[in-house]
């Protein structure tokens, strides 16, 4: 990600680190590496930032998870680390498409709430 | 030890292929033109296109585009109003455009296109040739037909002792033939693949004497031939499919001499594997090393011509040893090994991997070093002095990269988790929570089971079984051995079916369990699951818990499971919606995984269903015992 650039407001700054972010973290590393990694096809639709929470809207594919609680915990506890290393957000909203939800479908963690490192 | 090196040269075929393609299309006042192009048999039509700086330019929302996004398994990520383009290609790399700016960047790797990203309307365009390469594509004419070559973008090489492996990484998943063998050479066929890699490198490691990479076949059906010279004795492996890699491996017989790669002066700094992005660019030339005293020690100059990045190291005293990684560069002419004055001992400069060059000094002492870069490269200045607490690493760029980009990109570095589920960010040292609640049970004699998923939800399934099924007969076979004990039961349910309502949502039906716990005033609360995993890895037995008032009671229960046979996974705290919201001590048991062979064993065995059953039985009596409710006799 690119330094902060002339013209780009620290609002602008926060709001593109954060997209560069949470792509990343849904991304995950290369396959080679084995982890633990969102549904194939998860995207990361847009991110926006309400003081010091971020909300992540994730594409429909999240509902699709096929890792019982192992899986689920594991990606959102990275991607919640990911946004929350980022000066200035504490809190991580998630959104699919564009609604919240209260938790995956067949899934166990609670997501109605901005979830915050101390969840975990 | 793992090496790495390249067997690659640069890519001089493509800018001209490209160039002819943009020609072509680089009509002037160009807003609404369109190309079709071939990709995996499939036509794809362009429509959003258009030119600038006399290259293509790709809009976002082209539905071609977005057609050939989602055959490649690439995402993109864009709203309109946003400076930011990410690609996440199949690898996965992120791929960052930003609007306005002609640096991008793929990885953690900053390069420059050809024009920067523009937005007119509601579309943004993208430098189509940039994009292309990122997603291990080549744009290549048959007659007057376009056509979208995926390419053998990188072939790695990983030697492990005598064991020489060439990773080879495509657009397309790679499918090696052998085509041709015989006790000298071995030669492979990637079939629907092209490459700008052709040429041939020395090798001499691992059994391996060279590498020869050509182009065979048509543009429209490439194959590409790999062959691989073997020294004597070498035997050489079945391929093998790593993820979308194909990973060929060599046996070579011990050598007699260590080679020049073993004695790289370091072992490669952790998770530094060479990463396929850096050949997108045109990689930098490192031309040249120049030693020449001065007046307070030797200057070391490197030769380099692009743009790049580089980092440095040094060990510790008395291993008195400092190198210069250049990153996305290439190494003209051999390896360089030579002595020098001191305070130098010698100077050595190899191809570390595909895209870095590696210069290495050894030192006399813990001398100085200063690291400057200069109008032809880098100039490393070594002084006389001995120094007390160096530092131990640094970076920077030559020519035009932007070395913040590299140190921003560290604070948004994402944090994912290996498969183990921990990270050096869990355990119980760092859990946090509330105060304990002032919970009283109305209700101290029962305790509510709940068998997860159910009805309409059937969990994960595997082989056959479902989750749901599983989880309804241990938590049968517990609740008859608590009741035998003299405790009451609930359960959330005793038969297959959704507890709130078929077809309900999620949280309806985690709510409907948690409601039934905290009604009921009980003492304990037991959601009992089956873990499952995308692949068969994991194995083992995990509690989860989410209040305060859970850790007693999942310690208790996790040390009675500790011996149930598989992996003891401990206690995990996490954000569950069953272990939250309610008010009692609760516990989340994912008792084993059904997506590993060896769990799905036990799963599947009544016995271990009926063992895991008496266990978590007995850590509810301990815990009963150690814990007694206030002002109530103990159980």
């Amino acid at each position: 990600m690119r330094p902060r650039q002339a013209g780009e407001s620290s609002a602008e700054h926060l709001h593109n680190t954060l997209l560069y972010a949470a792509v990343q973290a849904v991304a995950g590393p290369p396959n080679a590496v084995r982890a633990i990694r969102f549904p194939p096809g998860t995207r990361v639709r847009s991110v926006t930032v309400d003081g010091s929470t971020a909300a992540v809207d994730l594409s429909k594919e999240v509902e699709q998870q096929a890792g019982g609680t192992f899986g689920e915990n594991g990606e959102f506890k990275a991607l919640v680390y990911t946004v929350t290393g980022i000066r200035g957000i504490n809190a991580l909203q998630i959104t699919v498409d564009g609604a919240r939800l209260q938790s995956l479908p067949g899934g166990h963690l609670e997501l109605d709430e901005p979830l915050h490192r101390s969840d975990w | 030890m793992t090496n790495r090196f390249i067997a690659r040269t640069g890519s001089p075929g493509a800018p001209i292929v490209l160039a002819l393609l943009a020609a072509s299309l680089a009509i002037p006042g160009l807003a609404d033109s369109s190309i079709s192009a071939i990709y995996q048999r499939q036509t794809i039509r362009f429509t959003h296109l258009s030119s600038a700086s006399g290259s293509v330019a790709i809009g976002v929302t082209d539905p071609g585009f977005q057609t050939l996004l989602h055959a490649t398994g690439a995402l993109l990520t864009w709203k309109p109003g946003e400076r930011y383009v990410l690609i996440t290609t199949s690898a996965p790399v992120v791929v960052s455009f930003a609007i306005g700016d002609r640096r991008y960047d793929v990885g953690p790797i900053s390069l420059q296109a050809s024009f920067a990203p523009y937005a007119r309307g509601n579309e943004v365009y993208l430098p189509f040739d940039e994009v292309l390469r990122a997603l291990d594509l080549a744009l290549r004419r048959d007659g007057g037909v376009a056509i979208l070559q995926p390419q053998l973008a990188a072939l790695d090489l990983r030697q492990d002792g005598n064991r020489m492996t060439l990773l080879a990484h495509g657009a397309a998943p790679l499918h090696p033939r052998t085509v041709r063998e015989s006790a000298t050479a071995i030669t492979y066929a990637f079939d629907g693949v092209g490459t700008t890699l052709g040429g041939s490198r020395q090798i001499n490691a691992g059994g391996v004497r060279t590498v020869q990479i050509t182009n065979s076949g048509t543009v429209r059906d490439p194959t590409t031939l790999v062959t691989v010279e073997l020294a004597p004795g070498a035997v050489a492996e079945a391929p093998r499919e790593e993820e979308r890699d194909v990973a060929l491996t060599f046996d070579g017989v011990p050598p007699a001499a260590p080679t020049i790669a073993e004695e790289s002066p370091t072992p490669e700094p952790a998770g530094a594997g060479a990463t396929s992005a850096a050949t997108v660019n045109g990689p930098a030339l490192v031309t040249g090393i120049a030693v020449q005293p001065s007046a307070d020690g030797v200057t070391v100059a490197i030769a380099i011509t692009g743009d790049t990045g580089y980092e440095w190291h040094r060990l510790r005293d008395p291993d008195n040893r400092f190198w210069v990684d250049i990153k996305n560069a290439q190494l003209q002419g051999p390896p360089i090994e030579e002595s020098a004055s001191a305070p130098l001992i010698s100077v050595r400069a190899r191809q570390d991997d595909p895209s870095t060059v590696r210069i290495a000094l050894s030192l006399q002492g813990p001398k100085s070093v200063a690291v400057t870069p200069s109008a032809t490269g880098l100039g490393i200045l070594v002084g006389g002095e001995d120094v007390g607490d160096a530092p131990r690493s640094g970076s920077g760029s030559v020519g035009n990269v932007v070395s913040e980009g590299q140190q921003n990109a560290a604070l948004v570095t994402p944090a994912p988790l290996d498969e183990s589920g921990g990270s050096e960010n869990s355990g119980e040292s760092t859990w946090k929570f509330g105060p304990h609640s002032n919970y009283v049970p109305t209700n101290p004699r029962l305790i509510v089971l709940d068998p997860g998923h159910g009805g309409s939800d059937r969990g994960t399934i595997h082989g056959g079984v479902a989750e749901a099924d599983l989880t309804l007969d241990m938590a049968k076979r517990l609740r008859d051995i608590l009741t035998a004990r003299g405790w009451q039961v609930k359960m959330t349910r005793d038969t297959d079916v959704d507890v709130y309502a078929a077809d309900d949502t999620a949280k309806q039906e985690l709510q409907a369990r948690v409601d039934l716990a905290n009604k009921a005033g009980a003492r304990l609360f037991v959601s009992i699951h089956a873990n499952a995993f995308i692949n068969s890895g994991p194995y083992g037995t995990t509690c989860y818990i989410s209040k305060a008032d859970d850790v007693a009671f999942a310690r208790t229960v996790a040390a009675h499971l500790a011996s149930d046979g598989t992996k003891d996974d401990g206690i995990v705290k996490s954000h569950l919606y069953v272990t939250l919201h309610t008010r009692m001590p609760a516990v989340l048991i994912e008792t084993a995984f059904l997506s590993n062979p060896g769990d799905y064993a036990l799963l599947t065995s009544a016995s271990w269903r009926q063992k895991v059953a008496e266990e978590i039985a007995d850590g509810i009596a301990q815990y009963s015992r150690e814990y007694p409710v206030p002002n109530q006799p103990a159980q």
